[in-house]
């Protein structure tokens, strides 16, 4: 069962083979035995009630939605009603959520279970789910290996066959990165496409959810399900979404793939033979590969350690020891109910965050440093459009590196330049999809992603969708690998 | 631009309304200095005619709410996460002192 993709989960449903009740059991019973640590918490009494509420409604002769029995797991920045929702940090670890973010609403109105809360990087701050206050999370391929992050739990636990989809974040990479490290999709689409209401706010102008799945029919789907406008949300899209589910045909005959060659150098030797292989694949299915330049690239990773902080510092403003349960028990002032509550309350990288953010807005350094990375966040921009002018997507490895090992970048900068290949799609609201595209000598997962222009997220998942009709890497399971989960 | 310093370090706590220990202030001006260092590769690029870039969606306005009354967060419900209230208050910490209790 554990193995089923979403659809089946949806036939087998509909066909009454199995119940919705017999399913969510099932997975809930694998998610509390879970021993990667990409749970944070298991929803066994709202999961095991809305199954049975799902049972019975389709007994009773009423149609379901699109996602009918579908068990999901969800990163832990992402509110649902009345249960915790901790980001990751201590400073939340008893916050209970007073609403429900519009993709839970969405998901639950087309009838999927929520399970499980995934373990992330702290408020989303992280490339391997390391600075999560609560516990490390493994790569289900090795475990000796992080799972990327900060969607690691989200992610590991999609290719882990703890559900066959998961909601992650993605600010710079954080759903991508971790997809090309655990072998499965994940896909962050066009800014606004998806509602941020109810997603706890990181670095707004660059946060958007995004979804993992093992397959591409499986990602159509829920992305279908959650790209959708939305009033609560001022940066939504306000025209409808295409189809996505029904749009995909497999065929890429005459697409253009932009190929930015001067990005190439450097790479691990095992990323360069999956891209060139990938790009092949797609010139045998009929694609016309251009040459491009993105001459900015380059300088993403400065300007995104410079507005993502900005906006960071001032989104975490809200956390002050007055509201959302946590409260120094030192403080005895207003002053210090702010000031220990935070310090107490937040981890080192979050700090990092904070105080760099601040610095990069203060008087004197602003135009230094906040006013100088939007004029560059503009050129990057700008290199797309001109990009764009050529080709119909581009693609690129998802990182330079396989998955990393536990502890082994402990300088930030380094840390830093994992999202070198992820951030740009942030900086300039472009869809961008990792598609499983093979694997190292080491048996560890390889990703090449696809960008799109703004809004043409179909075209994106229709090249997975073309891939994937002549590749078999999105079917390989950690387990086959040898490694017990 | 001189190095950052520990002295930078405690004005931006202060700014951040933070308060750490030594061994974290520590680690954080090191970690700080690097990536400021690192952010000085954004020199090399002239933006002199470059305006800077507020919003990623060309064209996209901000959508107006409906004029209407709609579910809002219930007093009661909010104060649950509240670390300490007083009826349907947030309670602090005295901010101003009376005087003559003083």
């Amino acid at each position: 069962m554990f193995t089923l993709s979403a659809t089946d989960i949806v036939k087998k449903f509909k066909a009454k083979e199995i119940s919705a009740v017999e399913i969510t059991a099932a997975f809930l019973d694998r998610a509390e035995k879970e021993n990667l640590g990409s749970l944070l918490s298991v929803l066994r009494t709202r999961a095991m009630k809305r199954a049975k509420d799902l049972d019975e409604k389709f007994l009773s002769g009423k149609s379901v939605g699109a996602l009918a029995a579908v068990p999901v797991i969800i990163k832990d920045n992402i509110m649902i009603d009345g249960e915790i929702c901790t980001c990751g940090s201590r400073f939340l670890e008893n916050y209970t959520a007073t609403y429900d973010a519009t993709v839970i609403k969405d998901l639950e109105n087309e009838d999927a279970i929520i399970i499980a809360k995934s373990n992330m990087d702290e408020f989303a701050m992280g490339s391997s789910t390391a600075t999560s206050a609560f516990k490390r999370c493994d790569n289900p391929w090795n475990t000796d290996y992080t799972p990327g992050g900060s969607s690691g739990g989200s992610c590991a636990a999609v290719a882990a066959g703890l559900a066959p989809i998961s909601l992650g974040s993605d600010t710079g990479g954080s759903v991508r990165q971790p997809a090309a490290f655990c072998g499965i999709y994940g896909f962050k689409p066009t800014y606004g496409r998806v509602s941020r209401y109810g997603l706890v706010a990181f670095a707004s102008s660059l946060d958007q959810i995004g979804p993992f799945a093992r397959n591409i029919d499986d990602l159509a789907l829920i992305n279908e399900v959650i790209a959708k406008p939305c009033q609560k949300d001022s940066t939504s899209i306000q025209t409808p979404a295409e189809k996505t589910s029904k749009t995909l045909s497999g065929s890429i005959k005459g697409l253009k793939i932009g190929s930015p060659t001067d990005m190439l150098e450097g790479l691990h030797p095992d990323i360069l033979s999956a891209y060139n292989a990938f790009i092949n694949t797609c010139k045998e299915l009929g694609a016309e590969i251009v040459n491009i330049s993105l001459p900015h690239n380059k300088y993403s990773v400065p300007v995104y350690y410079i507005l993502a902080p900005a906006e960071a510092s001032t989104n975490l403003a809200r956390f002050d020891g007055i509201r959302y349960t946590k409260r120094s028990s030192n403080a005895k002032s207003l002053a210090e109910v702010y000031e220990l509550s935070r310090s107490e309350g937040f981890g080192n990288e979050v700090v990092q965050r904070i105080l760099l953010g601040t610095y990069v807005l203060s008087a004197g350094f602003q135009d230094a440093y906040y006013r100088k990375a939007q004029k560059v966040r503009a050129k990057i921009c700008e290199d797309f459009e001109i990009a764009f002018k050529t080709c119909d997507v581009i693609a690129f490895p998802t990182t330079p590196f396989p998955a990393f090992k536990h502890g082994s970048i402990t300088d930030p900068v380094a840390m830093y330049k994992q999202d070198i290949f992820t951030i740009s799609a942030n900086m300039a609201g472009l869809p961008a999809l990792s598609i499983p595209s093979g694997f190292t000598k080491e048996g560890l997962p390889i990703g090449i992603q696809v960008q799109g222009a703004q809004m043409e997220d179909g075209k994106v998942l229709n090249v997975a969708k073309a891939f994937e009709s002549k590749t078999n890497y999105h079917t390989m399971r950690p387990s086959e690998k040898g490694v017990s989960l | 631009m001189s190095k950052f310093n520990s002295e930078d370090l405690k004005a931006l706590e202060k700014l951040a309304r933070l308060k750490l220990d030594i061994n974290r202030e520590v680690a954080l001006t090191e970690n700080i200095q690097k990536i400021l260092g690192y952010m000085e590769l954004l020199n090399e690029i002239d933006t002199h005619d470059t305006l800077p870039l507020t919003h990623v969606i060309k064209g996209m306005k901000a959508p107006l709410g409906k004029d209407e009354v709609s579910e809002h967060l219930p007093v009661e419900k909010f104060l649950k996460g509240a670390p300490a209230r007083v009826g349907g208050f947030l309670k602090v910490p005295v901010v101003i002192e009376d005087k003559e209790d003083v």
